[in-house]
């Protein structure tokens, strides 16, 4: 038995500054709507991710940020500047890895590739370009057409990378990539954002691959944003919790609106519940249930359980 | 240094000089095999001309009146094929629609797609123009004269020259003016300009291709069925200018040979009032069409 409402989750992150934020984002392919009213609100320096099954609507929001997809509603702001209005600026602004391995120009080497973007980006950094490229283990001689997908990643993180952008816009960065080639991923982002001031904004839905970077945690599901907060909130606040309940046992009401996952059977159950720990603890014992433990979920076990209704491990 | 202070975009100069050298790259492997087709085809020439006796080998009759006349049917067209057929080249690897790396670049998107289409048109006069080079080259080498240098018949009496009947036509001396050999270059822009338009505009090129080629079928057989001169005439001048027509008839003399008569000269007001209007009409169709890959 499951059961999930996300209606109790914050959406709001205060008054910012952000570095990113959309009011009422509205984007429709034919009849689908693919971003339906999403208020985002990326915190400057923030990493956020934002986790979604497949078909939520991540990738179409981050080309909606680069200005690469048209907008139906709802207001855009990148780095103080709307995509849709100044482009170009706020693109030579962003380091931008796409869902896309493939490139244009297939026909480029990596070299060729690698200077050619360093010609757009006028902050590129020659040097950093090079040491990425020795720390990717990337042949700067190879034809791009050749690469296999985990090559292609590697030389799009380069690019998005090497001009050192305020704001990092990664679609699956470690989509493609071998345990080792993602932790040096990993590695190579934290000393990025220790040297360069950066935010960032990493779409997937393989959180646990990002999650030692992440301190934002955004959900979006069926193009809806459900909820928005600091990862110590969802720690702190999106809690498990196991009880045993008597029979006809009924959640009480005050609770209920908040529980994010349910699952069970007969007397033992397990709900994900957004709120206070004391107070749901006691609202759960003086409705009758004996609770025996309450667990905190790291990211990603929270996230699959927001969108998907089925928590990690079940 | 504060990132306000860093500057993010790049200078267009930079951006032309990028787009100038990549679509260089782009093309280069085309270039390179009609480059040695061309060769191959200049050498041949040379080597006929030079030796009238392979003719003779080959059963063909000599290469008596050998010369190079931009305004031969024919010639032109090819540059004008070309011209079509270069923006699918120029665009390889990206999409006027879809997420490729081209809209990433920090580049206002319909001032980028214009440069690319600018920088495509560059191209494609270096690769005409190399082109014609290596034909008068290979005309000279061959021995061969560059333009026509004769006395044309301009048609008179439509009737009586149908009928091979002598005073039909009276002579005019013609010697291929300057403009001629500019006129392929003209055409060239215009398709290459409607070509490109064509790929900015729509997801589907080559179905709308199709459709345009039919719809533009229809008015000529409509013309031919209902035989409305005045519009002909305009068809006329369209396919004089992308080097399809030169406006001249054939007729059987009664003695059994094939006399040649013009139904008008061509002017260079013809040619600039052509040039104006198809290049106006294909630059015009390209900055709208440029308007769909605009910034969202």
């Amino acid at each position: 038995m499951t059961a999930t409402t996300t209606s109790a989750l914050p959406v709001n992150l205060g008054d910012g500054p952000f570095a990113v934020s959309t009011a009422g984002l509205v984007k429709r392919y034919g009849s689908s709507t693919a971003l339906n009213g999403v208020d985002l609100q990326l915190p400057e320096h923030a990493v956020y991710v934002l986790v979604g099954p497949n078909g939520a609507g991540k990738s179409t929001l981050l080309r909606t940020l680069m200005g690469l997809v048209r907008r139906h509603a709802g207001d855009v702001n990148v780095l103080g500047a709307d995509p849709g209005l100044e482009g170009g600026h706020v693109r030579g602004r962003i380091g931008y890895v796409p869902e896309d391995h493939r490139f244009g120009y297939s026909w480029l080497t990596v070299g060729q590739l690698l200077e050619h973007h360093a010609v757009y980006y006028p902050s590129w950094d020659p040097a950093y370009a090079r040491r990425l490229t020795e720390m990717y283990d990337v042949d700067p001689d190879k034809k791009c057409h050749t690469l296999s997908k985990g090559q292609s990643r590697r030389v799009q993180l380069i690019l998005a990378l090497a001009h050192r952008p305020p704001l990092l816009l990664l679609d699956e960065p470690t989509d493609g990539l071998d345990h080792v080639v993602r932790d040096a991923t990993l590695s190579i982002l934290s000393e990025h954002l220790a040297d360069s001031p950066t935010t960032v904004l990493i779409s997937t839905h393989r959180v646990y691959e990002v999650e030692p970077l992440v301190d934002h945690v955004g959900v979006l599901s069926d193009g809806r944003l459900l909820g928005q907060l600091p990862r110590g909130d969802l720690r702190g606040s999106l809690l498990r919790y196991s009880a045993d309940v008597p029979e006809r046992w009924s959640l009480p009401k005050e609770i209920g609106g908040r529980v994010v996952n349910r699952r069970g059977r007969a007397r033992e159950i397990e709900w994900t519940v957004w709120g206070d720990r004391d107070e749901v603890t006691r609202g759960l014992s003086q409705a009758g249930a004996t609770v025996r433990e309450v667990a905190s979920l790291s990211v990603d076990e929270a996230a699959i359980a927001l969108f998907s209704g089925e928590e990690a491990g079940s | 240094m504060t990132d306000a202070t860093v500057e993010r975009t790049p200078a267009f100069r930079a951006v032309w000089r990028e787009q100038l050298h990549v679509v260089g790259l782009s093309i280069q492997r085309e270039v390179v095999i009609a480059a040695a087709l061309l060769g191959l085809f200049c050498l041949a020439g040379v080597v006929l001309a030079r030796f009238p006796a392979l003719l003779a080998l080959m059963g063909e009759g000599s290469l008596a009146d050998f010369r190079l006349d931009p305004a031969e049917p024919g010639l032109g067209l090819i540059g004008v094929f070309a011209a079509l057929l270069l923006p699918l080249i120029v665009w390889k690897g990206e999409r006027p629609f879809g997420d490729t790396p081209i809209w990433s670049l920090p580049v206002d998107h319909r001032r980028h797609a214009l440069t690319k289409v600018a920088v495509g048109w560059v191209w494609l006069m270096v690769i005409l123009g190399g082109a014609f080079l290596c034909v008068v080259l290979a005309t000279l080498a061959g021995g061969g004269a560059l333009g026509a240098d004769e006395v044309r018949q301009l048609i008179t009496d439509g009737a009586a020259f149908s009928d091979g009947e002598a005073g039909a036509t009276r002579g005019v001396a013609w010697t291929t003016p300057w403009w001629e050999w500019v006129q392929p270059f003209t055409a060239a822009t215009a398709a290459y300009m409607l070509a490109s338009a064509l790929l900015l505009a729509t997801a589907y090129p080559y179905r709308w291709a199709v459709v345009l080629y039919v719809l533009g079928a229809v008015p000529f057989l409509v013309l031919e069925f209902f035989e409305i001169d005045s519009l002909q005439r305009g068809v006329d001048l369209f396919a004089w200018f992308i080097g399809a027509e030169d406006f001249v008839r054939f007729v059987r003399l009664p003695t059994g040979e094939f006399a040649r008569g013009w139904l008008s000269l061509p002017t260079m007001g013809m040619w600039i009032a052509s040039a104006a209007f198809w290049i106006s009409v294909g630059v015009a169709c390209v900055v709208a069409a440029s308007s769909r890959v605009r910034d969202h």
